[in-house]
């Protein structure tokens, strides 16, 4: 039996830039163990799967070798591209998911936006553990899901080194964000995402990263529309707004490979 | 431009076994950057390329950061492509490559790679035991380093350290035992490749063969590479050189656009 599958980078500014992400449109739910098979084998690190279910789409993402993924910035817009312009052909679609509800895509300007929660970090008593991290001095320490680090500059974000993994897992959140104002034109702020604890050294372009980045620039400067970079190898263009509810995130997106998998 | 690709598991016993590679047919040369980047993009161990030329095809290969000089696994997978999706009515497939003329042929679902055999020899070298923890029942090397276990479980169990095997005058090091269910077991570390374990290994099986034709006085082998992802093969020794058979099962066919 086959399905139909698409592999494609997310907030693409560029050819092999972006998130890789590949997504599947499936009959029905396999075992996990298979959604992680098809994923590891497909050579993304990010598989999205789908099922139609009452007239609309659940939705699931797997990173192997770890759990099955609570919530995926970037798979759920790679899920979305798949189906607005191809396999089911529209202007937007609300997801299903098992553990952060429905989520809802929209096309937006050259690309894809999904709404996110919005959740603001709040500054941490103790600097220490994040300036361990950065190694170095940070201008705000803050943490919400996500631990946040506020470097001085961009160039600061564009220089650091990708933490060890034992320093990130003493952080009080999940995974070490840096970011500061970004120094080429149009561009609000740059950042990079590290989760070296869960095996991801560095993630290419982190859509939930931006739950908390959008507040917290739309606080600093004063409004709410942000173009980003994330300054990973890959690099990524994030758009993003805070919508006060809740935050909106997108980005280009670009094909990789259409095609049907065996499965 | 849009291009042909397909994803399958060469030497596969089963689905998401085998060692993954991808195949693009081209009609002529790419510049290398862009084959390159492609593999970089794909992501999997290697990826194939070929273009007809007459009777064959020329045929290479690149990692995701560099061209290689041979591939066992590709050369299967490529073959695969050509006979299932090109030229369904032909049983031979001929290559040439960076590593000369190779051959392909198809017998119903089996594959055949026709490599040449490399005897090896006994070596002492005491790093091998150092990496292993323990002293192997013989030592041998050929371009490979091959160390014989006592039991397909011994294989198994096996936890080389990799930054001594990295450090070996060898191109790798092989482990390899009689099997419980087929004649004999291996895996092959090539942290020196920067893969620490290789999931299935053409190339190995050219020592592998010669030195159980030689122990157990026969030339036809079932083997099995008991990496995590495992891989099933069946190996001939036919003169100077080792016939090397295996399934292939298709995971993905797609197009990609440059």
């Amino acid at each position: 039996m086959t399905a139909p599958f698409l592999r494609v980078n997310v907030f693409a500014s560029g050819s092999g830039s972006g998130n890789p992400c590949g997504v599947a449109l499936l009959e029905d739910w396999p075992e996990d163990a298979r959604l992680q098979a098809l994923t590891r084998e497909a050579g993304v690190p990010t598989g999205a799967f789908l099922v139609a279910r009452d007239g609309g789409f659940e939705l699931r993402w797997f990173e192997p070798p770890g759990p099955e993924v609570q919530l995926c910035g970037h798979g759920t817009l790679a899920a979305a591209r798949a189906l607005l312009d191809g396999w089911a052909p529209g202007d937007s679609v609300t997801f299903e998911t098992r553990f952060s509800g429905s989520l809802t895509v929209e096309r937006q300007g050259p690309g894809f936006a999904v709404r996110l929660p919005r959740l603001p970090a709040s500054p941490l008593a103790d600097p220490a553990p994040v300036e361990a991290a950065v190694n170095g001095p940070v201008v705000e320490a803050l943490a919400a899901v996500k631990t946040l680090a506020v470097l001085p500059d961009a160039e600061a974000v564009r220089r650091a080194v990708p933490p060890a993994a034992d320093r990130v897992a003493a952080l009080p959140a999940d995974g070490l964000l840096i970011t500061a104002p970004g120094d080429e034109e149009g561009v609000d702020f740059v950042c990079r995402f590290f989760a070296p604890h869960r095996g991801v050294a560095e993630d290419p372009a982190t859509g939930s990263a931006y739950c908390s980045l959008a507040p917290y620039w739309a606080a600093r400067l004063g409004k709410a529309e942000f173009r980003a970079r994330q300054l990973s190898p890959r690099g990524g263009e994030v758009f993003c707004a805070d919508l006060g509810a809740a935050v909106r995130v997108g980005g280009r997106i670009e094909t990789v490979i259409e095609g049907e998998l065996h499965v | 431009m849009e291009l042909d690709l397909y994803q399958v598991d060469a030497f596969a016993a089963r689905p998401f076994s085998g060692n993954p590679a991808a195949v693009v047919p081209l009609e002529d040369w790419l510049e290398e950057d862009v084959l390159q980047a492609i593999a970089l993009e794909n992501n999997l161990s290697e990826t194939a390329f070929f273009v007809r030329r007459g009777d064959r095809f020329d045929l290479r290969w690149f990692t995701p950061s560099v061209e290689v000089d041979l591939c066992g696994h590709a050369t299967l997978a490529s073959a695969y492509v050509i006979l299932e999706h090109l030229e369904p009515a032909a049983g031979r497939v001929e290559f040439h490559s960076k590593s000369g003329p190779l051959a392909v042929t198809r017998s119903g679902e089996l594959l055949t790679l026709d490599f040449p055999a490399k005897p090896p020899k006994p070596v002492d070298d005491p790093a091998v035991a150092e990496a292993l923890g323990a002293l192997p029942l013989e030592l041998l090397r050929a371009d490979k380093t091959l160390a014989v276990l006592e039991s397909e479980a011994a294989v198994r169990a096996a936890a080389p350290d990799l930054a001594i095997v990295a450090g070996l005058a060898s191109d790798g090091l092989i482990v390899t035992g009689p099997g419980d269910e087929v004649d004999f077991v291996s895996r092959y570390f090539a942290p020196h490749a920067g893969i620490p374990e290789d999931p299935v290994t053409g190339s190995a099986h050219c020592v592998l063969t010669p030195y159980w034709a030689e122990r157990l006085g026969k030339r036809e082998f079932t083997a099995r590479q008991v990496s995590a992802r495992g891989g099933e093969l069946l190996c001939t020794l036919s003169g100077d050189r080792v016939l090397i058979s295996g399934r292939v099962a298709p995971y993905l066919k797609g197009r990609i656009s440059l």
